[in-house]
């Protein structure tokens, strides 16, 4: 444009109006990294609704009152068996054994292995004054039971572990949407200014469809899950490489200085993305390692939460749940848990060898979680954070082979707990042999809403602008499951 | 026939008229009597004429008006305005005080039935209403559906009024109640859908009720207490008598600046968009000034202050701000002493203390504020066998002590 009107300077377009604005922007923000305060401003975000104008590090007010600050997402990946852990069947001991296709209508199975009807290897004791039944897989959450609200009748709409961890983690079965912790970081940001809102604790299993279950999609990229691996070196360069102190800041500033050249005349949201990583990451090279660091719990806490052990796989998954609290404490939006990896086992996937291997995992994450949710009960945390325990789908009430169960997305069972939620319920009802749901079937939708709605925020309203529409976690689904909120 | 309408209607409008005149007359022909002199009494004979005449054009349009329309009020609104009109032709005529007895006492009838109609009966006089504090105690029809008739039906459907042949001021009135129920949830713009006329339709929340009261067979005296409630109805019960409402909510406090304060590790915001209401919670490594929430003293009503070094001496600052309702002074060095301090935090609901320093009499302290409900103590010094006892003499408070 600027040659058609050679004699007179070209007035400032629009365009570059907001691109100069941006680079300045950018900069504020990474001058600011050495002083003691940061003053976010980000150009992220477009929606009129949520983040738009405040960034992936600073709060931002819910919607309505809210009931809950932070959820604390355990996922237990490959699918737990409902029948043997929180929806006991009598009738499958009766009927252990026979033949299926003589019971009910079987439907096709991932595997196609139908066997008989498989009674469950564990017994079904009452707890707590609710009684809710719960089996000797879990004797530590067991004693938590007034405080968890039992969803007996959840659906998936996929038998099969990429598409319902997909559905599970962002409302949709296809790859490359924002998962439900980018929405909920987009929509509260973070209390926390040092670090992520939305922090994912890798215990060693990274579920089937990989990071993408974590990832932003088409929300702003500073909303993307950060990973922490379990063990003394949580992140990549988490410790300073540099020995003589105040040699990086100086590295730093003049990487600022040149990508401010740079941005001077070039498109500048990749660059604007760039400066906000350094940003972020050398604030979490102080912050993570004193996250990470146990040395001020004491040895009861410890204790708690099976950090002494035998089981190395439960002394995993306690300090991933130790550092859940301590994230919730640091104000940390949205915090999910994955398995740990047990030697010989796939998760919780057991198609074959039922017992031993739903005993293993059971034995990693049972007393783990009951020491989370008492130790964030006696400090008030449990008040304000959500706790939600659940599989991608459930398993067959028949076998598959001799000793396994396939896969099962008509019914299966999770729980939540805290911020807002009432203990002590059981909601939902499987038929007779928990194959199916027959009564208040909860859709991922719904629990995707539910979430939303104790966080203190409209599932309706939290959209963001891609590709000519507004999206939303829960599509165009999503009914509030009132009767478990207190 | 339009144009007769049309008058008929600006009877509202019209009546107005007569009642400025005939006031305006009847108090200077009181004046009068006293002092005989004044200059402006020659107008009296004027303004007497006036009100006559504009009396004469209110009755006429009184009959269009009426002229589809019954009921008791109405027929003794309109004798009495017709009588009123010929009173003051009479008095016109024959100029006798007396009649201008009858013109008064007339005049306040006319005017008091007339209000009566348009605004409706109890319009001066409620009742007082029932104070509902549980849903047990509420009487479904009484309590319930009553309001839902009062609120949205009786306009019409009433003795002096009768549209469609249907009283609803009285249980034997209702007639058919499915009826009731169709009506109301037909599409707004169908012709049969009630309330009619462009009038405010009944909320989704009356619709529920009303329904659930015939469907359980229109019961004229049932209790809730008697009747099977799920969580959904409940809700729905609640929200309707006002039940569920947090006292956070109703707290009515002017929005403060606040920005200019979030520094120095304080994250201040509100507790939800667009609320007044502020929350402040402590992040930084050091012990923090609170001087600054004397600013806004009267907004924060959740304070996180865990873990930020506090001493006894800095709660005297926290006890100014008079409407918390929880506060988190959880891992501080803290003793009673510093406890005295709260004495004036007549909302708070909930403090957490654990790891502090606090003892059995900074609990007995706490016990005397009116609203308090949770108190988590775990890791003071206060032994365990006491609070079991507490516990067990205070059930409507959780103490929360014990991992």
């Amino acid at each position: 444009m600027s040659h058609s009107h050679p004699p007179f300077y070209r007035p400032v377009s629009r365009r570059e109006m907001l691109q100069i604005c941006k680079c300045g922007f950018g900069s504020i923000a990474l001058s600011s990294l050495f002083g003691s305060y940061l003053s976010s401003c980000t150009t992220s975000g477009n929606d009129k609704n949520a983040a738009g104008g405040y960034g992936a590090l600073q709060a931002i007010p819910s919607h309505f009152l809210p009931k809950a600050k932070h959820i604390i997402f355990l996922y237990m990946d490959g699918g737990v068996s409902q029948v043997d852990s929180f929806d006991p069947k009598p009738r499958l001991d009766k009927e252990n054994g026979e033949d299926p296709f003589r019971k009910f209508k079987v439907d096709n199975t991932q595997f196609g292995e139908v066997g008989k009807i498989l009674k469950s290897p564990w017994n079904f004791k009452q707890y707590g004054q609710s009684g809710i039944p719960v089996s000797d897989l879990f004797p530590h959450i067991a004693t938590c039971v007034d405080d968890l609200a039992v969803v007996r009748s959840m659906v998936s709409n996929f038998p099969e572990h990429t598409n319902a961890n997909y559905f599970l983690h962002t409302g949709s079965g296809l790859q490359g949407r924002p998962s439900m912790g980018a929405w909920i970081n987009y929509g509260l940001g973070s209390e926390n200014r040092n670090l992520p809102g939305y922090v994912v604790l890798d215990g060693g299993l990274i579920p089937p469809g990989g990071l993408d279950n974590f990832k932003n999609g088409f929300l702003p990229a500073t909303f993307q899950a950060s990973l922490l691996k379990a063990g003394a070196q949580p992140m990549a360069n988490i410790n300073p490489l540099d020995s003589i102190s105040g040699l990086q800041e100086e590295k730093l500033s003049f990487l600022n200085e040149r990508d401010q050249f740079l941005m001077a005349d070039q498109e500048a949201d990749d660059i604007e993305a760039a400066i906000k990583n350094y940003e972020l990451a050398y604030k979490m090279q102080s912050s993570v390692p004193e996250l990470t660091a146990f040395t001020s719990e004491s040895a009861a806490t410890k204790e708690l939460y099976g950090l002494n052990s035998p089981d190395p796989n439960t002394r995993n998954y306690g300090a991933q749940c130790l550092l859940a609290r301590r994230l919730v404490e640091r104000g940390v939006r949205f915090i999910e848990l994955t398995c740990p990896s047990i030697g010989g086992l796939d998760r919780w996937d057991q198609h074959a060898n039922l017992k031993m291997g739903h005993e293993l995992n059971a034995h990693a994450v049972d007393q783990p979680i009951a020491g989370l949710l008492k130790d964030l009960k006696v400090r008030g945390l449990l008040d304000e954070t959500l706790v939600v325990w659940t599989g991608e789908f459930g398993r067959t009430p028949f076998a598959q082979g001799n000793d396994g169960r396939d896969h099962n997305p008509s019914a299966f069972s999770m729980w939540m707990a805290g911020g807002g939620v009432k203990g002590g319920t059981i909601f939902g009802k499987t038929d007779e042999y928990g194959y199916r749901v027959v009564e208040n079937p909860v859709t991922i939708h719904d629990l995707h809403a539910t979430m939303l709605h104790l966080l203190g925020m409209d599932h309706k309203q939290l959209t963001f602008g891609f590709g000519g529409r507004d999206f939303r976690l829960t599509d165009v689904h999503g009914n509030i499951v009132t009767d478990i909120l207190a | 026939m339009a144009v007769l309408e049309l008058l008929g209607k600006s009877h509202l409008l019209w009546v107005h008229l007569p009642i400025g005149f005939i006031f305006l007359a009847l108090v200077l022909t009181l004046l009068k009597w006293k002092n005989p002199e004044a200059p402006y009494f020659i107008l009296l004979p004027l303004i007497w004429r006036l009100a006559t005449l504009a009396a004469i054009f209110s009755m006429l349009s009184g009959l269009l008006l009426s002229e589809n329309q019954e009921g008791t009020n109405l027929l003794f609104h309109q004798y009495a305005g017709i009588f009123l009109t010929m009173g003051l032709i009479t008095y016109l005529i024959f100029k006798k005080n007396f009649i201008l007895i009858f013109i008064g006492i007339l005049f306040v009838i006319t005017i008091h039935l007339g209000a009566s109609l348009t605004h409706g009966e109890d319009y001066l006089f409620t009742k007082k209403k029932k104070e509902i504090t549980q849903l047990n105690e509420v009487e479904l029809f009484e309590d319930a559906i009553v309001p839902i008739f009062k609120a949205k039906c009786y306009s019409c459907h009433k003795p002096g009024k009768r549209k469609g042949d249907l009283d609803l001021t009285s249980y034997e009135g209702i007639g058919d109640k499915k009826e009731l129920v169709r009506r109301t949830q037909l599409p707004k713009s169908h012709k049969e859908f009630m309330p009619a006329n462009g009038k405010a339709p009944l909320s989704k929340e009356q619709l529920a009720i009303l329904s659930y009261w015939v469907e359980i067979g229109a019961p004229k005296t049932k209790r809730l207490a008697q009747l099977q409630l799920d969580a959904k109805r409940k809700a729905i019960f609640e929200s309707f008598f006002k039940l569920n409402e947090n006292p956070l909510l109703s707290l009515n406090v002017k929005p403060a600046k606040y920005e200019h304060l979030a520094k120095n590790g304080f994250l201040i915001q509100p507790i939800y968009r667009q609320s007044a209401l502020l929350e402040v919670k402590y992040t930084g490594k050091r012990k923090p000034e609170l001087k600054f929430l004397q600013e806004i003293k009267k907004q924060v009503v959740w304070l996180d202050l865990s873990n930020s070094g506090l001493r006894d001496e800095d709660l005297n600052i926290v006890g100014q701000l008079e409407n918390l309702f929880k506060l988190n002074l959880s891992k501080n060095d803290i003793s009673n002493q510093g406890i005295t301090a709260l004495g004036k935090l007549k909302h708070l609901k909930e403090i957490n203390l654990y790891e502090t320093k606090v003892s059995s009499d900074a609990l007995n302290h706490i016990l005397q504020m009116p609203n308090i409900d949770k108190i988590y103590v775990w890791e003071t010094k206060i032994p365990t066998n006491y609070l079991d006892s507490i516990a067990k003499m205070k059930p409507a408070i959780a103490f929360i002590y014990r991992r």
